[in-house]
């Protein structure tokens, strides 16, 4: 039939092509006139087609072809429509059920007001509400949510985490189903995703793409990168490395390293030779000798020439790297450790600060824990935290999050100067799922370069709230200066009780309903105490959030603490926009007022005319 | 009589006027916009004072005495019901504390004219105007005026296809523009649609030339063109035959008549308590003629065709225009009035009474269902129409849904096989089936059926799937 009317649809294109060029040298145009002629017969079998051909016939000979030519196309138009045929005989199968997706009522407004969520979060920051995880099984939604699950984006990484403790395994399955293989561009993300929660478990999934040439980049490497959770995959990588180039090899080649492989040996030897910035990745994933002995002596020339000219030009001292990487996926470097240990300060030096020093002495410690499930990192912290407990506190602390979460805080957080930072540190990475668990990320976000998290616990440990709200640690700034002399320990003893605020309200906006009271219970009490002795900014965002009690006096307080401290800029912030009464901030800034009229008629100038603005726009004129 | 009791929130969303409204309205409501919040001591009138922009608070009140809400405020939106009394609602439902108050004055007085016009209306005086009598001698007056912008219309058309897309420059579109910006003075807002939609896409193919846009636009200036020879042809048989008023006819509305619930029923044009159920809902933004359109399809469960309702919201206007949404529950209309037309004819009504929908309200929309070949057939007829949508609403049985190897559906109904595609209106619409598919056993679609011109066939764009026990929306 198709073949039959083939005649029919080239006289209808060339129709339209004559109508698109201009039909006033219609009668020149060879093509149409062609068309035409093969048309002949078949209008002849045809009444419907013989009116076709008598139409064009005259329109190739009209003087005014324009006025006929649309009703010769109107007429080749709905002839087409009549031949049309509608079977589709491709060889199909049927899909699986993917048991997620579930039909649910949504009004069309509620829809698309998700859908646009969805289509912004690759590229800004969007708050999900409870129900959307409720919803997001409609299929609607849920195929608005696949399409965007490979963008590079930590919104759309961490809606995969959320998504993922949802459904669970069938997620899993979703996922790989719907990976997009004919897409050039994909990422692969989806991939890093699963083999984060998953591990080596759809092992033959990542080689069935790594192995196949024809798999776009991105999911070809995310599926090589997901081969390092299985040991069972070292041939397979090794031949990927050989004969592949680029970043698949790089990626393949890491994985081997990942695994310790004897396939890298020789390549970590060169590396380690002749190191080049190229290769600190390799040099950090390997655990062979070779990378272990390069690690030693990188570490020790660093120790041995702190402070010196050489350090400044070394390769792997620049800011992008930490030399302390370099043990990572390392059993046999406790001597490392320990030797930059037993003088903690000169792990400050590397870093800038002396807890910074601390956690990027732990970086490689804590990578351990979070990449790979084998008990002999676990061993090699208690070791180090048993001889030096101030600088591995850190790691001791993710681990006794992760081994005894009742009483991490109690156990490692015994002296608060040396440790409530770190101990805080891991906490404001905790977040919670949907599925109720509350988990520990590596870094504070979710990336896609990093989906890796650690269950933790359901309910927030009653030890943990005792820690964050030890009003222990609360001294008003006379306090402070008689107790902490030396100028580092007394911000260190400040940051402590300004980080507990802000971790705080991290718990407060991550927390499961469940458990909210509580947190906000011990917020309050925490709050409350700092606002009588250290009325700071942090303490100004907290309040207001946490307690139901009148602020009368809490503006006075705070300006009145800033006064002096030319932070004045910033007043605005944090008296408006915290939820703080109006009728508290215009008495409280009256008050101010007097007060500092009364101490000092001509000074505070800035601080005055910023106060006397911020009136006005609560309509208060002098 | 109703009073505040019966909001909820799906009260306020149903009566926003679109989503921002609502957006607003629970900003006002959260940062307590409120600050005198009162009712009547029988709760039927919920009122109070909202500080605003304005140097004086303003008034909002929503007053259930009637027989429809009415939301007064003395602010100076448009938009009726306001964020203002949106919010005041939100706070009701949010529990806050409501002082029960005297009615005030100018609400009592605004209810009395209320109830003195219900009594009117109870004792036979009636209160509405006499419906207006057809004026034939301006009817004919504007028939000849459009008539003369047929004509204007007609040599822009014949213009174009004479000397090609190609030859139009920038000039000549600004001089096209002008033209048609002059057939709004000849009533004919469809043709100006349609003319306006052929020079912005003339336009963008100047900078990107593509032979398949250059034929969509041959097919727009030959649904131009029949428009104007068949509207051409329809207005000078009403001018001879004096008979110059709208009749049952599409071409009244293809030149951009609007019509009155009043015409058609007049012209018999409706059907009697007519049970129909929605079975889609989409919202489209047409950027080429500035407005968007809430589209729904629907069917009457007894007669088992496929309605549609269109409303219409030119983005000048938009916020002043409800938008409207999904609509779930089955709706008993007393008049269903329907616009002229063969398939997917357009449908409004005036008074409504709703229900949820029922298993038997389902297993009745399947038994009118019809075969693929069927739907096909009809959709020819209707496709063949220069003057048609590009494409036919229909409700298809189907057995299974199935996937080939590049990853496109299948629809599948005993013998009988069609394809899926994917339908700007409906984005994401075949990708969602796809996810469920794997659980439907049968059932029936709504969709679109489209004729590619390319691969000279017919294929299927899904819109929703019934089943047993309910309608899946795509």
């Amino acid at each position: 039939m198709e073949v039959k009317n083939n005649v029919f649809y080239e006289l209808r294109s060339r129709l339209y092509a004559s109508a698109a060029a201009g039909c006033s040298l219609i009668a020149e145009d060879f093509r149409l006139k062609r068309a035409l002629e093969a048309f002949q017969p078949m209008s002849e079998a045809n009444k419907v087609f013989g009116k076709l051909y008598a139409m064009c016939d005259s329109l190739v000979k009209s003087a005014d072809p324009a006025a006929e030519i649309i009703d010769c196309i109107a007429l080749a138009d709905a002839l087409a429509v009549t031949q049309g045929s509608f079977a589709d005989g491709s060889e199909t199968a049927p899909v699986p059920s993917n048991g997620i997706a579930m039909p649910c009522r949504l009004s069309y407004n509620e829809l698309e007001e998700y859908k646009e969520k969805l289509r912004k979060v690759p590229y800004t920051d969007v708050d999900f509400d409870k129900r959307f995880y409720e919803v997001i099984s409609d299929p609607r939604l849920l195929s608005a949510f696949l399409e965007i699950s490979g963008r590079n984006s930590t919104g759309v990484a961490d809606l995969l985490v959320q998504i993922g403790s949802v459904f669970g395994e069938n997620f899993y399955h979703l996922l790989f189903n719907t990976l997009d293989l004919s897409d050039k561009n994909a990422t692969g993300n989806q991939i890093r995703y699963i083999s984060s929660v998953t591990r080596e478990r759809f092992n033959d999934r990542y080689r069935e793409y790594a192995e196949n040439e024809s798999t776009p980049e991105g999911i070809r490497i995310a599926s090589i990168e997901a081969m390092r959770y299985s040991a069972a995959n070292e041939e397979s990588l090794f031949n990927i490395y050989s004969i592949s180039k680029g970043k698949v090899k790089s990626a393949a080649l890491l994985s081997l390293a990942a695994l310790n492989s004897a396939h890298t040996e020789t390549v970590v030897a060169k590396a380690a030779a002749k190191p080049k910035i190229t290769d600190f990745d390799l040099l950090c994933a390997s655990g062979s000798k070779a990378a272990e002995e390069f690690a030693r002596s990188e570490l020790g020339f660093c120790y041995d020439n702190l402070g010196k000219e050489e350090l400044s030009t070394h390769p792997f001292l620049t800011r992008r790297f930490s030399s302390f990487c370099l043990l990572g996926n390392k059993k046999n470097v406790n001597d490392v450790f320990e030797k930059w240990a037993a003088r903690p300060l000169q792990a400050a030096q590397l870093s800038g600060s002396r807890h910074e020093g601390y956690i990027k002495i732990n970086e490689p410690l804590i990578n351990n824990l979070f990449d790979y499930d084998d008990p002999g990192f676990r061993d090699m912290i208690r070791t180090l935290h048993s001889r030096y407990p101030e600088v591995f506190a850190p790691s001791a602390f993710l681990l006794a999050l992760i081994e005894e979460p009742e009483n991490a805080c109690s156990k490692i957080c015994s002296d608060h100067m040396a440790h409530d930072l770190s101990a805080i540190h891991f906490i404001r990475r905790i977040f919670s799922t949907r599925d109720g668990w509350y988990r520990i990320r590596r870094a504070y976000c979710t990336t896609v370069e990093d989906f890796m998290n650690i269950k933790l616990f359901r309910s927030v440990p009653g030890d943990m709230l005792r820690f964050l709200s030890d009003t222990s640690v609360i001294y008003s700034e006379k306090e402070l200066e008689k107790k902490f002399p030396d100028v580092a320990e007394r911000a260190a003893a400040e940051n402590i009780m300004k980080q507990r605020c802000i971790c705080f309200r991290d718990l407060l906006s991550w927390c499961t309903d469940e458990d909210r009271e509580r947190i906000r219970t011990a917020a309050e009490e925490y709050a409350w105490a700092m606002s009588s002795r250290y009325p700071c900014e942090e303490l100004m965002n907290l309040l207001p959030e946490v307690t139901d009690k009148p602020l009368d006096g809490i503006v006075y307080s705070y300006v009145m603490f800033i006064k002096d401290k030319k932070r004045h800029g910033y007043l605005y912030y944090y008296v408006e926009d915290n939820g703080i009464p109006e009728e508290v901030i215009v008495s409280d800034l009256k008050k101010v007022l007097v007060s500092l009229e009364t101490e000092s008629p001509d000074g505070y100038a800035e601080l005055k005319t910023t106060i006397k603005r911020i009136l006005e726009k609560h309509g208060i004129k002098e | 009589m109703a009073d505040a009791r019966i909001i909820t929130d799906e009260f306020i969303s149903s009566n926003a006027v679109n989503s921002s409204a609502l957006s607003n309205a629970k900003k006002v409501s959260n940062s307590g916009g409120f600050r005198k919040l009162c009712k009547s001591a029988d709760e039927t009138l919920i009122f109070g004072d909202c500080y605003g922009s304005g140097s004086k608070p303003y008034n909002a009140s929503v007053d259930f005495s009637g027989d429809t809400p009415v939301f007064r405020c003395s602010c100076p939106s448009r938009q009726i019901p306001c964020k203002h009394c949106l919010a005041l609602m939100y706070d009701w439902t949010a529990g806050k504390d409501f002082a029960v108050e005297e009615i005030p004055e100018d609400i009592a007085r605004k209810r009395e004219k209320i109830e003195k016009r219900a009594e009117k209306a109870a004792s036979g005086e009636s209160t509405e105007k006499a419906p207006s009598k057809p004026n034939k001698s301006a009817a004919a007056k504007k028939l000849q005026k459009q008539r003369e912008g047929l004509d204007l219309a007609g040599s822009f058309v014949h213009d174009l296809l004479a000397n090609g897309i190609g030859s139009v420059n920038k000039a000549a579109c600004s001089q096209y523009s002008t033209l048609a910006k002059q057939l709004g003075d000849y009533y004919l807002p469809e043709p100006q649609a349609i003319m306006n939609e052929i020079i912005g896409a003339v336009s963008k193919l100047s900078e990107n030339p593509d032979d398949s846009e250059a034929n969509n636009i041959i097919a727009l200036c030959v649904r131009l063109g029949s428009t104007i020879k068949k509207s051409r042809a329809y207005i000078d048989q009403k001018l001879e035959s004096g008979e110059v008023l709208p009749e049952d006819s599409i071409l009244y509305e293809e030149m951009g008549g609007i019509w009155k619930l009043s015409q058609l029923k007049e012209l018999g044009l409706f059907r009697e308590n007519a049970e129909i159920l929605q079975l889609s809902f989409t919202r489209i933004d047409n950027e080429l003629r500035k407005e968007f359109v809430d589209e729904g399809y629907w069917i009457d469960l007894a007669a088992g065709d496929i309605l549609r309702t269109e409303n219409i919201r030119p983005y000048k206007a938009v916020k002043y225009i409800k938008t409207d949404d999904a609509k779930f529950d089955l709706y008993t209309v007393k008049e269903l009035c329907i616009y002229p037309g063969t398939i997917n004819r357009r449908i409004r009504w005036e008074e409504a009474e709703s229900r949820p929908a029922e298993t038997k309200d389902f297993a009745q929309v399947l038994s009118k269902a019809e075969s693929i070949s069927s739907a096909v057939k009809n959709a020819k007829n209707e496709l063949k129409n220069t003057l048609s949508r590009p494409y036919a609403a229909v409700l298809i049985n189907f057995d299974s849904i199935e996937y080939t190897g590049d990853g496109h559906g299948v629809v599948k109904c005993g013998d009988e096989t069609i394809a899926l595609r994917e339908f700007n209106d409906y984005p994401g619409s075949c990708s969602a089936l796809r996810l469920i598919s794997g659980v439907l056993s049968g059932g029936a679609l709504l969709g679109g059926l489209f004729y590619d011109a390319q691969q000279h066939s017919f294929s299927f764009s899904p819109f929703s799937v019934v089943t047993e026990n309910e309608i899946i929306r795509l």
